[in-house]
């Protein structure tokens, strides 16, 4: 991810790449050749540079509260990648660091960023389709774990799929559907690498809403090559029609006009550094901070996904519906 | 064991039983020889297609020494009377799914067929889709490796103001299960039949359209089932969802440990197996045309009628198709308590 938005930051012309830091002095380094900016080892020098206005934060789960805080002290304003953290305790820090520091804080969730979601967002919104009952949302691929390569991710203490993938369905689920009263989740591990470290590799999650509609999701880092079956990631059924998302393209069909489907062709088709929905959150960034643009997703509803997973979580231990209380303001008291 | 010829009795003269009597009529081995239904127009109807006589008493029929079996369309909460009084006639029974509306009367008609020595055959129509059996195999063959997660979507907007069910307002009256025992019925005993032994499921049911509000059934059901191999299962049936050909959505995905099986909507089955595809490029795809241009529906009573004639197993038990009863009445206490049961 940091590449994605190394290179995002690059073909901005109101962004640019001032340092890359990495344990691994080659990584930054390969990362400010390309990009460009200086490479260093540490973190804290990166801090210290006047001329750094915000921190892009691609590390491991477990390491995000550490370094987000640290970032928000320094006055930096910050993207951190999904999820915002591991614990809500460690979300209130960090929310309230941000908060403190008057600095602006975007939890990345890439979902927000495809044109399509937005569309869907918004026609539920209008209600073009009468009222939404049903979403769902899938990804299912098996992603090879190199130690040079998201090595980390299996690891125990990183939240294994709920946390890493499932969180972006979370995410998405409320921000289509509403407010979430109780989820039911089911975990599995199938694969070595999850399996030694006793994460899961497979999330369904069934998440039951304010409004009496329903959801679906699935996260799986077991399934082989799924995407060849050419099924939609997400479908919407609503009272006069369904709406489906594709990767690259989406289909509306609605009942009262006959048989005709709406298809709408999405950029996202294709994923390279100019057009990946990754590539527009430096971007977003850079407007919030210039031109005052609106935050795409709030701190307090990245915390919110990051509680409805836990949620999930507790759900799969138990084998019970777990309910959820009303989203609350976090992060403390204001600055 | 008999030689030649089988004659049925048509009970309930309306969608399927037009689809099974004229199955029958077509079939070398088959025969019908009385329509039953309580308007004798539609019996009339039905046996001047095929060449039986139409009745509205049932007793007429099973009085009738030369007839061998009946085949029940009614609905579902007359099921268990006129198996059991068909089975007592000494009548082989097939019987639409589901096999009944509650556990108890599935054991009663069990038993009479059983007391009876006659066949009980409930229509579970998905069997004997060919797509379907393709995926029963490559899961007891095992050369994809277990199973890790199975679907199976079937999502519609059923009205029975359609000239085609015209015949079916009962659908939408209380006691007969909604879109629970109408449709999830038949994904449930595709589960139990695909996936190693099923431990617990967990239920969820809407009533989204008024007609099923009024009458306390859902018309959208999932389900998610627990297999003792660690597999999950994951079944949507609804009459409320406006699905279209177009949205491309599968019939049914599995997804074992060493490969993916879609059936598609269009009846296409793609198959994926990952171990010939070392290097990840993901090029090979197998894509089988469907099967069987059959409708699995009209394939239903000649198969019943070669068990009758050769004994040849039925292609699903009678306990089988309890069990797929036992499932979904599980699954709907599961979405009322809002728990998931242990089954």
């Amino acid at each position: 991810m940091g590449v994605i938005h190394a290179g995002a930051a690059a073909n901005d012309p109101r962004s640019q790449l001032c340092v890359a830091v990495d344990r691994v002095v080659e990584k930054a380094q390969d990362l400010a050749d390309r990009f460009g900016g200086r490479a260093t080892t540490e973190f804290q020098q990166a801090l210290h540079d006047d001329r750094v206005d915000a921190v892009i934060i691609a590390l491991p789960h477990s390491l995000h509260r550490d370094y987000c805080v640290q970032a928000s002290r320094a006055g930096k304003h910050v993207i951190i990648e999904k999820p915002l953290s591991l614990t809500l305790q460690d979300a209130d820090e960090m929310i309230a660091a941000a908060r403190v520091a008057r600095r602006i804080l975007l939890v990345a969730h890439v979902l927000r960023f495809v044109p399509n979601h937005r569309r869907v967002k918004d026609l539920i919104d209008r209600g073009d389709l009468g009222k939404p009952f049903m979403a769902r949302y899938r990804n299912e691929h098996y992603p090879r774990l190199t130690p040079d390569r998201l090595g980390w991710l299996a690891r125990r203490g990183e939240g294994g799929v709920p946390l890493a993938g499932s969180i972006h369905h979370a995410d998405l689920m409320r921000w289509w559907l509403g407010e979430v009263e109780s989820v039911r989740g089911f975990e599995r591990s199938w694969r070595n690498e999850w399996i030694r470290e006793g994460q899961s590799d497979v999330s369904m999650i069934i998440y039951r809403f304010e409004s009496g509609a329903l959801g679906e999701t699935t996260y799986s880092y077991a399934a082989p090559a799924s995407e060849l079956n050419k099924r939609p990631n997400a479908v919407v059924s609503f009272e006069h029609g369904t709406v489906s998302v594709f990767p690259g393209e989406m289909r509306i069909f609605d009942a009262r006009k006959g048989g005709a489907v709406v298809v709408q062709a999405d950029v996202d088709g294709v994923s390279d550094h100019a057009t990946s929905p990754a590539a527009r959150e430096v971007p977003h960034l850079t407007r919030c901070i210039l031109d005052g643009e609106k935050l795409v997703i709030e701190p307090d509803e990245a915390c919110r996904a990051v509680e409805l997973i836990l949620a999930s979580t507790k759900s799969a231990r138990t084998g019970a519906e777990v309910g959820v209380l009303p989203m609350l303001p976090r992060g403390g008291g204001q600055a | 064991m008999k030689s030649g010829l089988v004659n049925y009795a048509i009970f309930g003269c309306g969608v399927m039983g037009r689809i099974h009597a004229d199955a029958a009529a077509k079939d070398p081995a088959s025969q019908v020889a009385y329509c039953v239904d309580i308007e004798q127009a539609r019996a009339d109807d039905l046996a001047d297609r095929v060449g039986a006589r139409g009745v509205t008493e049932g007793r007429i029929a099973l009085q009738d020494p030369a007839l061998d079996g009946v085949i029940v369309c009614l609905p579902h909460s007359l099921h268990r009377e006129f198996c059991v009084e068909a089975a007592a006639a000494g009548k082989h029974v097939m019987v639409e799914k589901p096999i009944s509306v509650s556990l108890d009367e599935a054991d009663d008609m069990i038993a009479t067929a059983a007391e009876n020595d006659v066949l009980l055959l409930v229509a579970h129509v998905l069997r004997l889709d060919g797509n379907f059996r393709r995926i029963k195999d490559l899961l007891d063959g095992g050369e994809l490796g277990g199973p890790i997660l199975a679907r199976i979507h079937s999502e519609g907007f059923v009205s029975t103001s359609d000239e085609q069910y015209r015949y079916g307002a009962w659908y939408e009256t209380p006691g007969e299960g909604g879109s629970a025992l109408g449709g999830a019925i038949h994904q449930t005993d595709l589960m139990g039949w695909w996936l190693p032994r099923i431990t617990k499921v967990t239920g969820f049911e809407l009533s989204n359209r008024p007609e099923y509000q009024a009458i306390g059934e859902p018309d959208f059901n999932m389900i998610v089932y627990e297999s003792e191999s660690g597999a999950l299962g994951e079944t949507t049936y609804s009459y409320s969802s406006h699905q279209s050909a177009a949205n491309d959505m599968p019939a049914a995905v599995v997804t074992f440990e060493n490969g993916v099986v879609s059936v598609m909507a269009n009846g296409e089955f793609r198959l994926y197996d990952s171990q010939d595809d070392p290097d990840g490029t993901r090029s090979k795809v197998s894509i089988l045309p469907r099967e069987s241009p059959a409708r699995p529906a009209s394939m239903e009573v000649p198969s019943f009628t070669k068990s009758i004639l050769d004994g040849s197993p039925l292609f699903i038990t009678a306990q089988e198709a309890r069990r797929a009863l036992e499932l979904v009445l599980a699954s709907r206490r599961s979405a009322q308590t809002r728990t998931t049961v242990d089954v």
